[in-house]
C-alpha cells in the first residue's frame, strides 16, 4: 500500500498540491487522471521522493523520507515521462542500469534481454539509444525500470511501479502492451501507479482511478463509479458523455461526444 | 561510429548470447592495450632528451650492478632528471584527464572540463596566493604545511570554484550547461584578476616562481614535486573507481539516480571534491596544461564507450601516456631548449576540441 496523509507540496509561491490523502492498493493498477496542471505529476514525484513535501508518504506502512535512497529503490522503480541521456549509452547499458541498486544477483544477468523482449524490443541491445525515437526510448527505460523490480512481490511485501505517463509517446499496438506490462505486474501481487491521459486506457486497465483537480483528488473510486457524466463534468470543465462498452459495461469517452 | 550501425534483428541478436550492446570485453582489451601504451611512453620518455644518456645502461645497471659500465652522470641523468619527471607527467596527466571524465560525468556534459570552466583558475589563484603571501601574510601556514602548501593551496582554490559552479549552474538537480560554461568564464576571468593583483604584490624571487610555474610545464620536476603532489592526487584517483556506477546512473538525471538507490547527493559531494583535488594538485605542479581532460575522455567514449567503470581507469592510463609523450616531444623538438608542453597540448587540444563541437552543432543544448 502506498498512502499519503495531508500531503502538501509548495514550488515557489505556487501551492501545487494540498491536503492530498491518496491511496493504492497493491493487486490493482492505480490510475492518476485530471486535466493539465491538476498536480498529477507532481503527486507521483512526492511519491518518488523527488520533492520536498508536508504531510506523510509511507510505502509498505513505512515512512518514505526515512528509506535510505537503495532501500526505496527495492521498493518501487518509477518511469519519468522522457529520458534524455548524456552520453552514447547503448540500449543494453541503459536497461543494465536497472540493476544498479537490485538485489537480482546471478539471476539479474539475463534480465535485461527478457526486459528488452517484454517491451517488444529484442535484438535492440547493441543499438545507440540516442538514435532511437521517443517511443522506442520510452519502452527502454520501461525495461530498465521493470529490471530494478522485476519480482512483484518480494519478501512477502508488494513492490511498486511508478509510472508517469507511460504511454504519451507510444502508438497504439505499444500502448496497449504497456498498459497490459503494467496490469500484469499488478496481477502478480505488485503495486502500479500510473498517471494516464487517456480516460479510455485508464477505464480499461485501472482497478482504482484517483481523478486530480487543482492540486488535489476530487473523485477516487473504481472507472465506472468515477468516469460518469457529473464528474468529468465538473473536473475537466467539459460537459463530456460517457458512454459503456455493451459487453462489460467499462466506460469510454470519445471527444465526439463533447457537448 | 554512429548511425551506421546495423538495423536490429538478425545481426545483433546473433551477439546477444555474450551479451549484445556490451562494451565490457573490447574496453578490457582496451585497458589491456593502454598499459602497454603507457609503459612504452615511459620508456620512451626516459630513453630520450637532450643528452644522448642510455636508459636501457642504466636500467641494466640498476637491475644487476655491474652487467654494464653506465657513466655515474648518465645514471643521474636517468633516475634523478627523467625518471621523476616521467613519473610528475603520469600523475599530472592521470589526475587531469580523470578529473575531466569525472566532471563530465558530473555534470552530464561532455564538454565540462576543469580547464574550460575555471576550476583550473581558481586552483591557480590558490597557488598564486601561496606562492606571493607565503612569506607574508601566509606564512604560518606555508610553515605548517610545508611541501604540501603549494598543492592543499591549489586544491582548496579548485574546490571553492567547483562548488560555486555546481551552486550556481544547478537548480532543481538540472545543470544547465550554458550557465556552467558562462559562469565559468566569469569565474575563470575572476581568478584571473586577483592572481594579477597578487603579481603585483610579488618581489623579483617570487615573481620568477610564477612565470616558472604559469607556464604549463613539467620542467624542474623533482622527486619532492612528486612526494608533495602525489599524496593529494593519488587519493582521488583511487578513489574515482568507487564513483563509476553512480555516474552511470547519473547519466539518465539526478531523480532517475535517485530512484536507481543512488545517493545522489555524496555522489556529488565525492565527485567535487576528487576533481578539485586532482585538478589542484596537478596545477600546483604543472601550471596549466590544457586539453587532456577533454580529449583522452571524448576519444575513449569513442572507443569503448561510455561506461564509467572502464572509462575512468582507461583515461587514468592513456591521460598519463599522453602527457609523457607530449613531455618528451616539448623537451627534445627544440633541444637543448624546451617548448613548455601546455603549447604542445593546446595546439593539439583545441582543434580537437573544435572538432567536437562541429560534430555536436545543432545537438548541444545550449
Amino acid at each position: 500500500m502506498i498512502e499519503t496523509r495531508d500531503l502538501a507540496v509548495t514550488m515557489g509561491r505556487a501551492r501545487i498540491l494540498s491536503g492530498v490523502d491518496f491511496a493504492a492498493k497493491a493487486g490493482a493498477v492505480t490510475a492518476v487522471v485530471g486535466p493539465n496542471g491538476s498536480g498529477k505529476t507532481t503527486l507521483l514525484r512526492a511519491l518518488s521522493g523527488d520533492v520536498a513535501h508536508t504531510g506523510t508518504v509511507t510505502i509498505n506502512g513505512r515512512a518514505l523520507a526515512a528509506l535510505k535512497p537503495w532501500q526505496a529503490a527495492a521498493l518501487r522503480a518509477v518511469l519519468p515521462q522522457h529520458t534524455p541521456l548524456a552520453f552514447p549509452f547503448t540500449v543494453g547499458e541503459v536497461v543494465r542500469l536497472g540493476l544498479t541498486g537490485g538485489d537480482a544477483g546471478a539471476a539479474g544477468a539475463a534480465l535485461p534481454e527478457r526486459a528488452l523482449a517484454r517491451v517488444d524490443l529484442a535484438g535492440y541491445a547493441g543499438r545507440l539509444y540516442q538514435e532511437l525515437s521517443g517511443g522506442e526510448q520510452q519502452r527502454v527505460q520501461l525495461a530498465r525500470v521493470l529490471c530494478q523490480v522485476w519480482q512483484p512481490v518480494a519478501g512477502g511485501a508488494p513492490r511498486w511501479l511508478l509510472l508517469d505517463e507511460p504511454v504519451s509517446s507510444l502508438d497504439m499496438r505499444h500502448q496497449l502492451l504497456v498498459m497490459r506490462i503494467a496490469a500484469d505486474f499488478a496481477a502478480a501481487g505488485g503495486g502500479v501507479v500510473a498517471v494516464l491521459h487517456d480516460l479510455n486506457l485508464a477505464a480499461m486497465f485501472a482497478g482504482h482511478i484517483v481523478m486530480m483537480k487543482q492540486g488535489a483528488p476530487a473523485a477516487a473510486g473504481p472507472p465506472r463509479t468515477v468516469l460518469c457524466d457529473a464528474v468529468l463534468a465538473r473536473v475537466f470543465d467539459c460537459p463530456l458523455a460517457v458512454g459503456r462498452v455493451p459487453d462489460d459495461g467499462t466506460p469510454f469517452v470519445l471527444p465526439q461526444a463533447a457537448g | 561510429m554512429h548511425g551506421s550501425l546495423p538495423r536490429p534483428a538478425r545481426t545483433t541478436r546473433r551477439r546477444s548470447a555474450a551479451g549484445a550492446g556490451d562494451r565490457s570485453a573490447r574496453a578490457r582489451l582496451t585497458l589491456v592495450v593502454l598499459v602497454a601504451l603507457l609503459a612504452a611512453s615511459a620508456l620512451l620518455g626516459l630513453g630520450q632528451g637532450a643528452s644522448g644518456a642510455s636508459a636501457l645502461r642504466v636500467l641494466v645497471d640498476a637491475l644487476a650492478p655491474g652487467g654494464m659500465p653506465v657513466a655515474a652522470q648518465d645514471r643521474v641523468i636517468v633516475l634523478d632528471i627523467r625518471l621523476p619527471r616521467v613519473a610528475l607527467g603520469m600523475l599530472v596527466g592521470a589526475a587531469l584527464a580523470v578529473s575531466g571524465a569525472v566532471m563530465q560525468g558530473l555534470f552530464r556534459n561532455p564538454l565540462a572540463d576543469p580547464g574550460l570552466v575555471g576550476v583550473s583558475a581558481g586552483a591557480g589563484l590558490g597557488a598564486i596566493l601561496m606562492i606571493v603571501l607565503g612569506g607574508g601574510v601566509l606564512a604560518p601556514v606555508a610553515a605548517l604545511l610545508g611541501l604540501y602548501a603549494l598543492p592543499l593551496a591549489a586544491f582548496a582554490g579548485g574546490l571553492g570554484t567547483t562548488v560555486l559552479l555546481y551552486r550556481v549552474a544547478t537548480r532543481r538537480g538540472q545543470t544547465s550547461i550554458a550557465t556552467m560554461l558562462l559562469a565559468g568564464i566569469a569565474l575563470a576571468a575572476l581568478a584571473g584578476a586577483f592572481s594579477g593583483m597578487l603579481v603585483y604584490l610579488a618581489d623579483d624571487r617570487e615573481l620568477r616562481d610564477l612565470t616558472f610555474w604559469g607556464l604549463g610545464s613539467l620542467a624542474g620536476a623533482t622527486w619532492s614535486k612528486l612526494a608533495a603532489a602525489a599524496p593529494v592526487v593519488l587519493p582521488a584517483l583511487l578513489a574515482a573507481p568507487f564513483l563509476a556506477r553512480g555516474l552511470n546512473a547519473l547519466a539518465l538525471g539526478e531523480p532517475a539516480a535517485h530512484h536507481l538507490g543512488v545517493p545522489v547527493q555524496r555522489l556529488k559531494n565525492a565527485a567535487v571534491v576528487a576533481v578539485a583535488a586532482a585538478t589542484g594538485a596537478a596545477v600546483a605542479v604543472s601550471g596549466g596544461i590544457g586539453f587532456v581532460g577533454i580529449v583522452v575522455p571524448h576519444l575513449l567514449r569513442l572507443l569503448i564507450g561510455p561506461d564509467h567503470r572502464y572509462l575512468l581507469p582507461a583515461s587514468a592510463l592513456l591521460g598519463a601516456s599522453l602527457l609523457v609523450a607530449a613531455d618528451t616531444v616539448s623537451r627534445t623538438v627544440v633541444a637543448p631548449a624546451e617548448l613548455p608542453i601546455g603549447i604542445v597540448t593546446a595546439a593539439l587540444g583545441a582543434p580537437f576540441f573544435l572538432w567536437i563541437l562541429l560534430r555536436r552543432r545543432g545537438v548541444l543544448d545550449l
